[in-house]
């Protein structure tokens, strides 16, 4: 029998680990399969909710190509889900449509997204029922602050994020300022709850300022929590490396601040990041793993012996010492008999730095007022908090597009621009170039616009027998995205769509001379969309300019409709709408 | 396993050292029988008759060449000939990505009914494993064997005497090399690859590059992806079988001994010794060691058939080129299966045998697959479906791309006949 595992990116590897051992135990006969896998927190949601699309996933998606792929996107149907926390459980089974327009969103794609006219896109039924087991370890969300600042103990417990957040500012050293960061709120749970208290704490409005800075320190934000701390550690933030608090699972700091002898410290984690103390903020919940036990609609083939199986894992999971040695081990905190076990003196949670960095039990965190519906509306503040942003799509419409059947149709270039416009929204500013045309030509000029209207430019833009002039296009785009009032710092974004054709043959220095170009302040990033399959070789042009500035290069390896429209939405307000 | 319809190479690892990695795919293996699922085989005889109500829903991997690639074209095509009659219309359901998920999503999806696919694309190494679980029906017993079909890849469909499906595309391991990079080092062409090549040959030769004075820093003799997945798999398999180890028997029972898996790892371990490989090949995948040929850092390269579509656009015609891989091989593919449960089971049979037609296969092979039938390799076979030939084409009155392309094709052909059609022995019984 096959058991299909989804768990939060923050707790894949721990739970990977057990599994392939509940597999292994025995003597050598498998009744039992398991496949561990992770998505985005926020898409994990998503696609629960919609679970009908997963199931029975239409033929085509309709022209605007706002579509929700759960199966391709988040990965096979699982039979068990693992979310760091019950709140995201919650925000499946909630089934009201909040009032204020938007039904949960999916981070990319954008089922049910409401754009100009109403909901685009088949929008999905949920066919799954959900039944908790119980928690299978627990680990506390912390604010993780370098040893270094002299933070008063007294902090460490009983009080909120924004007041430890507050003590924190008043102790910096002069000239020493630290950062609060986190990993992206769509990434984790764990993110996600703590961003919620972030803007709790600090009134309307503020969460632009807040995204902003933290923008600043480190872009893009990455995706889980262990990521965030191999971005510290790796050595090119040399201010981050003692100069931020990191908002992450108790269990992931545990982990960077072991010493390098130790076998459970990360691999990434190097001497020169410094060890942290946990601060433990009342008002986000605490990560209770919760073992969920997904029941498909008309999935009563075997449902009897699946459950079974499931319950059996489960158990095991829960209540043997060698599977709870693994969470253990990893810096989490064990279970028994649905509660937190304070970690034994041999545990990493309490050996080295961790003695003093970490506390004993959990401490209370009865002030969080997280619900599904405020948790929805926290992801939508995130949305837009970055601002509304600058994008400018760089179109190659040259007839070697057409010629190799890459122009127009299903995934292909109109389609892509198209699709990737959907999150975009009326605050943005934006627009497409097509290059192999006369200066001046386009599609639609960049500036504020009704999404339809500039979806339907683009989808009515024609292909010129002229070599395209993607150089030329890449310096005025640079320049048209930089320019602007200078106190204003928005996100902004190139996206070149082209197959390659007319800019294969640049010359060393020439190429140097457009990365240059590219790595210049204000920052833009660059996403190439090559229309070829191993278009993204590195040492060539779109390798390099996507390097460059943080961006990232697709071709047809990748699945270019939900990379590309992701990529647009984290410039863009679309989504938010 | 197969490559043809996959790129991600990152498939779920293990991160055991060598040894074990071949012990624990056999208990895998064996472990893979005591996991019979519910109901043991499905019924023999007819398929039952076409349910009133469709659409056919095709499960299977993305396909590389972008969406609305030759798959996806190929399902259009069969629609437009069915448009008459709504239950017969098909549907392409794109699985999960990397081969590890998409076997866990088939299996769970078919053992608990959690999605509804008629038809199932299965990488040829899963086919027992689903026919011993009962998931999919064979084909009905009076069905003739079409002998169009390469008798090695028409095998990979059989479990127990039975056959179980229809081979879609197929894979083999192959020698890719660059001319010119021999050329400079002083290796004439009467020197380079051929069909009779074995690893004695490919070492000398890259023995010769090592001793050329315009060889580079940073340039190695070959490359191949030895990343933890299946790429290692692969090569192990490659090394272990040409050195004459044969790791499980027809039935897939565990038959190596110790002296045996030694000899297979001494064989791995001088392929892969430090003055002959490049050095990032333990980390790399299909991605990395193309672009690592492509840049000139090896001149030979063991890799899968696609990429030889690939090179086409990231070198100029006469900088590369591809023969038969010395020692032996594995096979790949995948084969089109019909699932046991499925209502409309008559209309997925024939939309199969529409998937691995000769004009579907020779389209296949006009998208850069491997094919799985003879005739298309002796150009005897029926042309590709007009309407799908007319997407894999440029457009009608576009200038013609540049005539060098062209000559390419026929020696490509004749070469992928030939290490297709049996000079290899690859291991017949599938590994997990």
């Amino acid at each position: 029998m096959e058991l299909r595992v989804l768990t939060d990116p923050d707790l894949r590897s721990t739970v990977k680990k057990a599994a392939d051992a509940y597999m292994e135990r025995g003597d050598g006969c498998r009744a039992v399969g398991i496949t561990t896998y992770d998505a985005k927190a926020t898409d994990a949601v998503a696609a629960l909710r919609s679970s009908s699309l997963w199931q029975d996933p239409p033929a085509t998606c309709p022209a605007s190509g706002d579509c929700l792929r759960p199966q391709r996107d988040v990965g096979a149907q699982p039979d068990i889900w693992i979310p760091a926390a019950g709140s995201a459980w919650r925000r499946v089974m909630d089934d009201g449509q909040a009032k204020d327009g938007a039904s949960v969103p999916a981070s990319s794609a954008g089922a049910g997204a409401k754009g100009e006219g109403g909901a685009e896109g088949e929008a999905g039924e949920r066919v799954v029922s959900l039944k908790s087991l119980g928690s299978v370890a627990f680990t506390p969300m912390v604010l993780a602050v370098p040893l270094s600042v002299p933070m008063a103990e007294a902090a460490k417990t009983g009080y909120p994020l924004g007041a430890i957040v507050a003590a924190l500012r008043d102790a910096q050293r002069p000239g020493r300022s630290v950062s609060v960061l986190r990993p992206d709120p769509e990434g984790t749970d764990g993110a996600l709850l703590a961003t919620e208290a972030l803007y709790g704490s600090s009134g309307a409005g503020a969460a632009s300022a807040l995204e902003q800075s933290m923008a600043q320190a480190l872009r893009p934000m990455p995706g889980t929590a262990r990521e965030l701390m191999c971005a510290l550690a790796d050595g090119s933030r040399n201010r981050l490396e003692d100069g931020a608090a990191v908002l992450v699972p108790e269990q992931t700091m545990a982990q960077f601040n072991q010493l390098p002898a130790h076998l459970g410290r990360p691999a990434c984690a190097t001497d020169t990041l410094e060890g942290r103390a946990a601060y433990y903020p009342s008002d986000v919940p605490v990560l209770d793993l919760p073992f969920l036990r997904v029941t498909w609609e008309d999935a009563g083939r075997d449902a009897k012996a699946r459950d079974r199986e499931v319950t059996r894992f489960h158990e095991w999971l829960a209540n043997d010492p060698q599977a709870q040695e693994f969470f253990v081990q990893d810096g989490f905190r064990g279970v028994r008999d649905g509660e937190p076990v304070p970690p034994a003196e041999t545990s990493p949670l309490r050996s080295g730095p961790n003695g003093s960095a970490v506390l004993r039990s959990i401490p209370p965190t009865t002030g969080s007022k997280a619900t599904a519906a405020s948790l929805s509306a926290t992801l939508r503040r995130y949305r837009q908090a970055l601002g509304p942003g600058r994008v400018l799509y760089l179109l190659d419409n040259s007839t070697s597009m057409a010629d190799k059947r890459v122009w127009e149709g299903p995934g292909r270039a109109k389609e892509l621009v198209t699709r990737s416009m959907g999150s975009l929204g009326a605050g943005d500013t934006y627009g497409v170039w097509s290059i192999a045309s006369r200066k001046g030509a386009d599609v639609v000029p960049f500036g504020r616009h009704g999404r339809a209207a500039a979806q339907k430019a683009v989808a009515g833009a024609r292909t010129a027998d002229v070599d395209a002039r993607v150089v030329g296009g890449l310096r005025e785009g640079f320049a048209t995205l930089r320019d602007g009032p200078a106190g204003e710092d928005p996100p902004r974004l190139l996206v070149l769509v082209t197959d390659d054709e007319d800019s294969r043959d640049l010359t060393k220095k020439e190429l140097a001379d457009l990365v240059a170009l590219a790595e210049r302040a204000p920052p833009v990033r660059v996403v190439v969309v090559s229309l070829r399959s191993s278009g993204c070789t590195s040492g060539r042009l779109n390798a390099a300019l996507t390097a460059a500035t943080g961006g990232r290069c697709l071709d047809l390896a990748d699945d270019m409709e939900t990379e590309l429209t992701a990529e647009v939405a984290k410039t863009g307000t679309g989504d938010a709408e | 396993m197969s490559r043809s319809g996959r790129v991600r190479g990152n498939t779920g690892t293990r991160g055991r050292a060598l040894p074990a990695a071949a012990l624990g795919c056999l208990f895998a293996l064996v472990s893979a029988a005591c996991s019979g699922g519910p109901g043991g085989t499905a019924p023999p005889g007819k398929d039952a008759g076409a349910s009133d109500r469709g659409p056919i829903v095709v499960a299977s991997g993305l396909d590389v060449t972008g969406s609305g690639g030759v798959r996806q074209q190929l399902i259009e095509e069969w629609n437009r000939r069915h448009a008459g009659s709504e239950a017969e219309q098909a549907k392409l359901v794109e699985l999960p990505g990397g081969a590890d998920q998409q076997r866990s999503q088939l299996l769970g999806a078919l053992q608990s009914g959690s999605a509804g696919y008629d038809v199932v694309n299965l990488d040829i190494t899963w086919i027992p494993e689903f026919a011993e679980a009962g998931l999919i029906r064979p084909v009905p017993a009076d069905e003739p064997v079409d002998r169009d079909f390469i008798n090695r890849v028409h095998r990979t469909t059989l479990w127990k005497g039975r056959s179980y499906a229809r081979p879609f595309n197929t894979d083999v391991g192959l020698l890719f090399y660059r001319p010119d990079v021999l050329e400079d080092a002083g290796i004439q062409p009467s020197r380079q690859p051929t069909v009779n090549w074995t690893w004695r040959d490919l070492n000398a030769s890259i023995k010769t590059l090592a001793l050329s004075p315009r060889r580079g820093e940073d340039q190695a003799g070959w490359t191949t992806q030895l990343k933890q997945y299946e790429g290692l798999t692969v090569n192990a398999v490659e090394a272990f079988a040409t050195a004459g180890v044969e790791l499980a028997d027809e039935d897939g029972s565990y038959t190596a001994s110790e002296a045996e898996l030694k000899k297979g790892l001494d064989e791995l371990l001088a392929r892969t010794h430090h003055e002959r490989i490049l050095p990032s090949a333990v980390s790399s995948d299909e991605t990395a060691t193309l672009a690592d040929f492509a840049a000139g850092r090896v001149a030979f390269l063991r890799h899968w058939p696609y990429v030889y579509g690939a090179l086409r656009t990231l070198l100029p015609p006469d900088a590369y080129s591809v023969n038969r891989l010395p020692g032996t091989s594995v096979l790949g593919g995948q084969n089109l299966a019909v699932a046991s449960d499925s209502p409309r089971a008559g209309n997925a049979r024939a939309l199969i045998e529409f998937l691995t037609s000769q004009e579907s296969e020779q389209c296949l092979l006009d998208a850069g697959f491997a094919a799985t039938r003879a005739s298309v390799y002796n150009s005897s076979s029926r042309r590709c479906w007009p309407r799908v030939a007319a997407t894999l084409r440029p457009a009608q009155g576009a200038p013609r791309p540049p005539a060098v392309r062209r000559p390419r094709r026929p020696p490509r052909r004749g070469r992928a006949a030939r290490t297709t059609r049996g000079r290899w022995r690859g291991p017949r019984t599938p590994r997990p």
